[in-house]
């Protein structure tokens, strides 16, 4: 009910946002008249011109600049877990990269950027990137990722978007942030509706990452949990209230899940990350072996990265969507 | 009683020496002034030339920023080069030498009175009291002063050091006994530390904090310079006044009371006051390790035991050391940064071995 | 410790004698005002020391222990100096004076040539009679010495004994050689089970009954043929 109402507020203020920048260049405004406002996070930024060396700290902030196409005005990024994905490749190569991990205070400010996007609050402290107050008073505005800050009303995909659409405004890139929306937007609403067709409440565990032969799976706080509503299913660790909680096997067996989501973080190459790393776990489990989701063969494998809030969690929610749909239509 | 020496040494007459011509030093006169003014060389070179080891800062961009100060025509850096100077660079290279001078005179301080040639801060667990003490202050939400900080490091630091003094209370204190017990004592403050951040709920947080585990300089700023300045003027002079004090521990607490020293007060004016500087310097940088075992080990083979002059000296290649040890961390795996600790145990693990071995307990 | 009543007349040399765990060495921290008796008091010249700093009761009583060891690397003039330690200000360093005060006392006790040594470096002798120097070195009215002829060999414990008789300070010593305390003690304490067994002249506190009921020896007192007085032990007591 409440849906298209909001879908419908959104339409406009993005239609707002559009109107008060004034040049439509998408990768290559000018200083633009005018001031830009943003909210972002507990600070107020206002941007005179439209910052042309930007640095992102982290993969996920670094993937949505990329995905508004303003990688010419990136003056670095850091702290990549994984690979981008394939079709950023070739806009994140001429980016230069900052650090491999963590960027500290001192090398952010010999690249002299003029605008700094992060995922996290915690990036922007003073043993990492300096704090937001320290580059605020240098005039380099700060920008946290609206997921990072929730406000307890806006569900997880909307603060996505709304990253969108605020550092769309920000660097100039209202159109491609628009479509950006719209595009995911669509995938949203195209889950949303396949859910109605497919029998309710399948039970699902998200199995993120095996460390040391410890599960971490999904918790109530995440994006794996709101991808299960959407799409009609059940996380079976919603009353976890952590992101990624360490659980037991023993206790996922006990609430024998229907679907095992494994999330497969190869990428990131630690021993145990491989998706048939965890498929091999299972299976010798004592318990969890036994579980019919196993016998089934009832796994969904998804990139581990696109668990995690980005602009490629989408990806993920339309694989989990569809997997879901095969599982459903075997059983 | 014609013999001069008797003389001298009859409690009955008042002793009365000509006073000394000024003769040319003594050999070990020169020798001992040569040490401070070399190691105050060493330490202002080494000031200036860590300064520009690290990214961004060439020496003309260096000389343009001093030159603005000094309100010479010079064109000034860009605002973030100028203040990656002087309110990161500048301040982290003063941090280092003030944490290395306090934790190398607590290491020097430590040895002479528990007469352990292996205690340091960090060996007795005093340095992850402090760590407690500091993130105990963060999460309660005091993050944003440095004293509450140091603070909860002091009170941190002040109960690991009871409870080490308690372990010790019966027995003898031969150093091994002392440096387990410190490491259990330490090992015990570590994992309250990581249990505190784990039970804090939110991961990323709680990694923010790990370097009060580790010992980094990278969050050096001013309002920690200026703190531990203060901290390390009073607890330095502190120590350096029980100079003498410190000498007549060589001997064991029943000689040192007998030689006219007040072997409690002092031992709690040390160690409240080395407490403080460790827990100062723990809470601007960390728990970093080793400095006050390798320092206070290596000036005394330069300078010799006495206290009066080694603690000096013991301040300056502190200072120097730590400053060089971080500059090292800046730049060896240059843009990431090593945790300053990293090195310092690196370094001083090898020189606990040797120490150790030599005295028969490996 | 318990009942022990003892006045040391100004100048006196007296000897503490007694087996182990007789209660020498207490009674010499006692005196030296590094324990507090819980009953009774120690007074230098009728004062009650309980309340002194450590700094006054250093410059009157001067107190050697028997085993004083270091991994400090001293040279023995600074093991000297540091008898000079409550005599000293804070911001200070030695003086002249202190130097020369220094210097006299490693001369008194032969140790001028190894004054640059690291005390480490020396043997027991030389490490006792350094701590001795440093004692002098205190410039004290009172000395107390626990058992410092232990180490020494037959030359040493000769010097150090004249030394310790000819000096003009009150001196309290603790001895296990009975017949060298007998020789250069103006006065012997017998001490056993921490309490007094006798007090006196050596010749009234060295009789084969004491011997037998303090250190369970059967003993003959004699005179050697110098006329000192010689202890000749027959055997355990039966």
């Amino acid at each position: 009910m409440s849906r298209p109402t909001r879908l419908g507020l959104a339409v406009v203020a993005v239609a707002l946002a559009t109107g008060c920048a004034a040049p439509q260049g998408g990768a290559t405004p000018a200083a633009s008249a005018g001031t830009t406002a943003v909210e972002s996070c507990g600070q107020r930024l206002t941007f005179a011109n439209t910052p042309q060396r930007v640095v992102a700290l982290d993969q996920s902030s670094t993937e949505t600049l990329l995905a508004l196409g303003v990688q010419e005005r990136m003056a670095g990024t850091a702290n990549l877990k994984t690979k981008v994905a394939p079709r950023y490749a070739e806009a994140y190569a001429k980016v230069p990269v900052l650090s491999p991990k963590v960027l500290t205070a001192e090398p952010l400010r010999a690249a002299g950027p003029d605008f700094v996007v992060a995922s996290f609050k915690e990036l922007f402290t003073a043993d990492r990137a300096g704090t937001r107050d320290e580059l605020a008073k240098l005039s380099v505005p700060t920008y946290v990722s609206a997921v990072n800050c929730p406000d307890g009303a806006t569900p997880p995909f909307e603060r996505l978007f709304r990253d969108y659409q605020n550092l769309g405004r920000i660097l100039g890139a209202q159109d491609r942030a628009g479509q950006l929306v719209a595009e995911q937007r669509g995938v949203v609403a195209e889950v949303e509706a396949t859910a109605r067709k497919r029998p309710r409440g399948l039970k699902v565990v998200w199995v993120y990452s095996v460390f040391n032969g410890i599960p971490y799976v999904a918790g109530r706080d995440g994006m794996a949990s709101h991808m299960s509503r959407l799409a009609g299913a059940e996380n079976v660790f919603d009353d976890v209230a952590q992101e990624w909680p360490e659980v037991s096997w023993e206790e996922i067996a006990r609430r024998d899940p229907d679907v095992i989501v494994v999330g497969d973080l190869s990428e990131r190459g630690n021993p145990g990350d491989k998706a048939s790393e965890k498929l091999a776990v299972m299976r010798q489990h004592p318990a969890v072996s036994k579980l019919d989701a196993v016998r089934n063969g009832s796994f969904i494998e998804l990139p581990g990265i696109e668990m995690d809030p980005s602009v490629r969690t989408v990806d993920a929610l339309r694989a989990f969507s569809e997997g879901l749909d095969r599982i459903a239509g075997r059983g | 009683m014609a013999d001069p020496a008797a003389v001298l040494l009859d409690p009955a007459v008042e002793p009365v020496v000509a006073p000394a011509p000024p003769a040319q030093p003594a050999p070990n006169r020169r020798r001992r002034a040569l040490a401070v003014v070399l190691s105050l060389l060493l330490l202002a070179a080494s000031l200036v030339l860590a300064t520009r080891v690290g990214a961004g800062l060439g020496w003309p961009q260096i000389g343009r920023a001093v030159g603005v100060r000094l309100g010479l025509p010079v064109q000034p850096l860009p605002p973030l080069l100028d203040s990656l100077l002087w309110d990161l660079r500048v301040p982290r290279v003063l941090l280092a030498a003030l944490v290395g001078a306090a934790l190398a005179v607590c290491g020097a301080a430590l040895q002479s009175v528990t007469r352990n040639a292996l205690a340091d801060p960090y060996l007795l667990g005093v340095s992850s009291g402090a760590s407690t003490g500091a993130v105990v202050v963060v999460l309660l939400g005091f993050a944003g002063s440095q004293l509450s900080v140091a603070g909860g490091a002091f009170l941190g630091a002040l109960v690991s050091f009871g409870l080490l003094m308690l372990l010790l209370r019966r027995g003898g204190l031969h150093s091994m006994r002392i440096v387990l017990t410190g490491v259990v004592v330490g090992q015990m403050f570590t994992a309250l530390t990581s249990l505190i951040l784990m039970s804090s709920g939110d991961a990323d947080s709680t990694r923010a904090l790990t370097h009060w585990l580790l010992g980094s300089l990278a969050p050096a700023r001013w309002s920690a310079v200026l703190l531990c300045a203060v901290a390390c003027a009073v607890g330095l002079l502190v120590v350096w006044l029980c100079s003498a004090a410190l000498d007549g521990f060589a001997f064991g607490a029943d000689t040192a009371a007998s030689l006219g020293i007040d072997v409690r007060t002092t031992r709690a004016v040390l160690l409240v006051t080395t407490s403080l500087l460790t827990a100062v310097a723990v809470a601007a940088v960390g728990a970093i390790g080793f400095v006050g075992l390798i320092v206070p080990h290596g000036v005394r083979l330069l300078v010799g035991p006495l206290h009066r002059l080694l603690l000096p000296v013991c301040a300056v290649v502190g200072a120097a050391f730590l400053v060089w040890t971080d500059a090292l961390a800046r730049v060896a795996f240059a843009p990431l940064e090593v945790p300053v600790g990293v090195f310092t145990a690196l370094l001083g693990v090898p020189l606990f071995l040797l120490v150790l071995r030599r005295r028969g307990e490996l | 410790m318990r009942d022990v009543d003892l006045t040391v007349e100004p100048g006196q040399t007296v000897g503490l004698i007694g087996p182990n765990g007789s209660g020498k060495s207490s009674l010499l921290r006692c005196l030296a005002g590094l324990r507090t008796p819980t009953a009774g008091a120690v007074r230098y010249d009728g004062a009650d020391i309980a309340a002194w700093p450590a700094a006054q009761r250093a410059r009157r009583v001067a107190f050697v222990e028997q085993t004083a060891d270091t991994e400090s690397d001293l040279r023995v003039a600074e093991v000297a100096m540091l008898g000079r330690t409550s005599y000293r200000s804070r911001w200070r360093a030695p003086d002249a004076t202190d130097r020369a005060i220094v210097s006299a006392a490693l001369d008194r006790l032969d140790l001028a040539a190894l004054a640059d040594r690291p005390w480490k470096q020396l043997s027991g002798g030389e490490r006792q009679r350094s701590h001795l120097a440093r004692a002098l070195a205190q410039r004290t009215w009172g000395l107390l010495l626990d058992e410092p002829t232990n180490h020494l060999d037959v030359r040493h414990q000769l010097d150090l004994m004249e030394l310790v008789a000819r000096t003009p300070q009150t001196v309290v010593v603790a001895l296990h050689d009975l017949a060298l305390a007998a020789r250069y003690c103006d006065r012997l304490v017998l001490l056993h089970h921490g309490t007094v067994a006798a007090d006196g002249p050596a010749v009234d506190v060295l009789t084969p009954a004491l011997l037998r009921a303090v250190f369970d020896v059967d003993a003959d007192i004699g005179r050697d043929s110098l006329g000192h007085l010689s202890v000749a032990y027959r055997s355990p007591a039966r």
